[in-house]
């Protein structure tokens, strides 16, 4: 708003070189209420940029009534008020400034300035309000990484809980089949051995009686129809093939049931520190002639040394399992790859992969559990092996054993293991046999 | 002065970014002096997309553009607000890259990281607070109103395994002997670490004789220093 005629005499010339300031806020007022000049700092005080916005309704304390009427108590230019003045909408917007107003002839000649030392002030409020801000949502965002974090772990810690629950039942359940089961077993074993010393000398002592030396004729006539009705010329051949298979099948019965046993019950094995390179080299050497035989190339990357306490026989008995699996799955050759690594102070990694045609998404959440084999039946799969080389990393060592599989790429199974077993496991395999 | 309306550029995707520029430290400096968190945002967005580290991120291009802002208001060029607003700025881009450094991998350690009394500045002691939470570490950062009383109170709460002080002007300098005093009177064997812009590429005189006092010209030497930690724990 520029200066007009009607700006006193007594303004007119100071006016023109306060248009540019917002900091010290300038203008004149009519005392019939009309806004005669206002600089931008006035305007911005008295809610608008544009002339006709500038309002002396923005005067709230004192408003334009107290101040007229002080005026009509004042001389010509005296001050008609010295403190801070409040301007604003009384709803959302809200100033004040150190002002002082004089009156001048018919108008009031309004001088104010904003308080440095408050925006000051406030300015150093607000960096340190930003300051806190931010470092809450700083430690928000770490809380809620550290929260998902510990989910995560807890929903594993659960599912491994889960399963070593079941795994517990289970193991109750097979240490008493096979219990059972063992007795007669021995028993049938046993017999069985007897049976064919009883069928040899049965089988011979036949033999010599359908020759005798001497006799009535029509005897040896009889023998050979018996001999000839009865087939006995196939029975005698096929008996001992019948009693080799039904020796297997025991001897099957027998693995199976050794297998139950050792899924049944804990670690017995000392507990050592030990190098698992070493031990994962030893496994290899001794599956040489099934890796060769089943045309398996092997990758071998073990970081030197890798110390671990644990059950040593009990790890082997993992390894052999994962390679034997392996060299199973790549029916037609292929490249067993082992990664042995630290993962840190507290933990190391072994990865067994293999280059076979992978697992389906339906079998992989099985493959752990007891009894589950993709194997054609009479192949020699007891569904064990896998399960049992869980309850050994997870519920005996405290480690995880997980496992990632493609369509058409491969297989990897990873074992995650502490260097050193905690106290309660340290325990758990020394106790005795459930 | 440069007013905001001259400053202002129009915001840039992430793709954008990628595309149109090897993104310069004055680009960035740029979209922060004009307040353009949109574009900031693109920019390091971009630069994590292309395979930046979050350290480098700090070091080549936080750094260098508050550094510059900061030359800026010393020549009159560029007002406090400015550079404050850039600076709050740029703790907000950190804030947005913190969830992607920080170590899920917790060492249970503690370091409590303050600026010497009478320092103002913020961004820098943030900066190592988010090298050690990358490293699993637990930081505490003090504010800047914090007294030498205040930090020694801290200490003895937080029972720290490091504590850091940061120095900004070399005004400064007394107080961080008056500092390093008192942590030394109270915890003998505590390890300090001193860092920020006024103790350029040699250790200040005001330090000598000072024992256990490590000194770091850049949060690359910092890592380095923190990675040795973690090989010795390990030995």
């Amino acid at each position: 708003m520029s200066p007009s005629g009607r700006i006193p005499d007594c303004a007119r010339d100071l006016l023109p070189s306060l248009d540019g300031l917002r900091a010290w806020a300038v203008g004149v007022l009519r005392l019939d209420g009309e806004l005669v000049y206002a600089n931008p700092g006035l305007r911005a005080l008295l809610g608008g940029e544009s002339p006709e916005r500038g309002r002396v309704e923005y005067l709230v304390n004192p408003d334009f009534a107290k101040l007229v009427a002080s005026a009509a108590n004042a001389g010509d230019s005296e001050l008609v008020f010295e403190g801070l003045l409040t301007t604003g909408d009384g709803r959302y917007e809200s100033h004040t400034a150190g002002a002082r107003i004089w009156r001048c002839e018919r108008y009031l000649l309004i001088s104010a300035e904003h308080d440095v030392e408050e925006l000051d002030r406030l300015n150093w409020e607000l960096l340190e309000t930003n300051r806190r801000a931010s470092g809450l949502q700083r430690e928000l965002l770490k809380k809620n990484l550290l929260l998902e974090g510990a989910l995560e772990k807890l929903k594993l810690t659960q599912a491994m809980l889960v399963h070593a629950e079941k795994m517990n039942a289970l193991g109750q359940l097979v240490a008493g089949v096979a219990h059972e089961i063992h007795n007669p077993l021995s028993l049938a074993v046993s017999n069985l051995h007897s049976l064919k010393q009883s069928l040899t000398a049965v089988t011979q002592s036949y033999a010599e009686l359908e020759t005798p030396v001497d006799g009535p004729s029509d005897g040896r006539e009889r023998a050979k129809e018996i001999r000839k009705k009865n087939d006995l010329d196939f029975v005698f051949e096929n008996l001992s093939g019948l009693m080799e298979g039904v020796d297997q099948g025991l001897d099957r019965i027998a693995a199976m049931v050794q297998h139950l046993r050792s899924f049944s019950r804990p670690v017995q094995a000392e507990r050592a520190t030990i190098d698992l390179g070493a031990a994962i080299e030893e496994v290899v050497d001794l599956a040489a002639g099934s890796l060769r035989e089943g045309q398996v190339r092997v990758a071998m990357s073990i970081a030197d040394p890798l110390l671990v306490e644990c059950c040593a026989p009990a790890l082997n008995q993992v390894f052999t399992n994962l390679v034997l699996n392996a060299t199973q799955a790549m029916e037609y050759g292929g490249t067993l790859s082992i990664k042995a690594q630290s993962v840190d102070d507290d933990w190391i990694e072994i990865r067994f992969g293999d280059t076979g045609p992978g697992i389906p998404e339906e079998n992989l959440g099985r493959i752990f559990d007891p009894f589950f084999t993709t194997k054609p039946v009479g192949a020699g799969g007891t569904g064990l092996g896998l399960s049992l080389a869980y309850k050994i990393v997870t519920e005996d060592h405290g480690g995880e054993l997980s496992v990632r599989s493609v369509l058409g790429e491969g297989t990897e199974f990873r074992i995650r293991l502490p260097r050193v077993l905690s106290p309660d496991r340290q325990d758990q395999s020394r106790s005795p046999v459930k | 002065m440069v007013s905001d309306a001259a400053l202002a550029i129009d915001p840039l995707t992430v793709d954008e970014v990628s595309d149109r520029m090897a993104l310069s430290v004055s680009a960035f400096e740029e979209a922060l002096v004009g307040g353009d968190r949109a574009t900031c945002v693109a920019m390091v967005e971009a630069l994590l997309a292309q395979g930046c580290a979050p350290i480098d991120l700090y070091e080549d291009y936080f750094r260098p553009a508050l550094y510059r802002i900061g030359a800026l208001w010393e020549s009159n060029r560029l007002s406090v607000a400015h550079e404050h607003r850039a600076t709050a700025m740029v703790e907000e881009l950190m804030n947005e890259v913190f969830p992607r450094l920080m170590s899920l991998d917790r060492t249970g350690k503690t370091v409590v990281i303050a600026p010497v009394e009478g320092a103002l500045h913020q961004v820098g002691p943030r900066m190592v607070c988010d090298v050690f939470e990358m490293y699993g570490w637990d930081a505490v950062q003090m504010g800047p109103d914090t007294t030498v009383d205040m930090l020694v109170g801290t200490l003895r709460t937080c029972r720290p395994a490091l504590v850091g002080l940061s120095l900004t002007l070399d005004v400064h300098l007394s107080g961080l002997r008056r500092a390093i005093i008192a942590i030394r009177s109270a915890f003998p064997l505590l390890p300090i670490l001193v860092g920020g812009r006024a103790l350029g590429r040699v250790r200040p005189p005001a330090l000598e004789g000072f024992p256990g006092v490590h000194c770091f010209r850049d949060l690359n030497e910092l890592q380095r220093y923190i990675e040795g930690l973690r090989v010795l724990r390990r030995a």
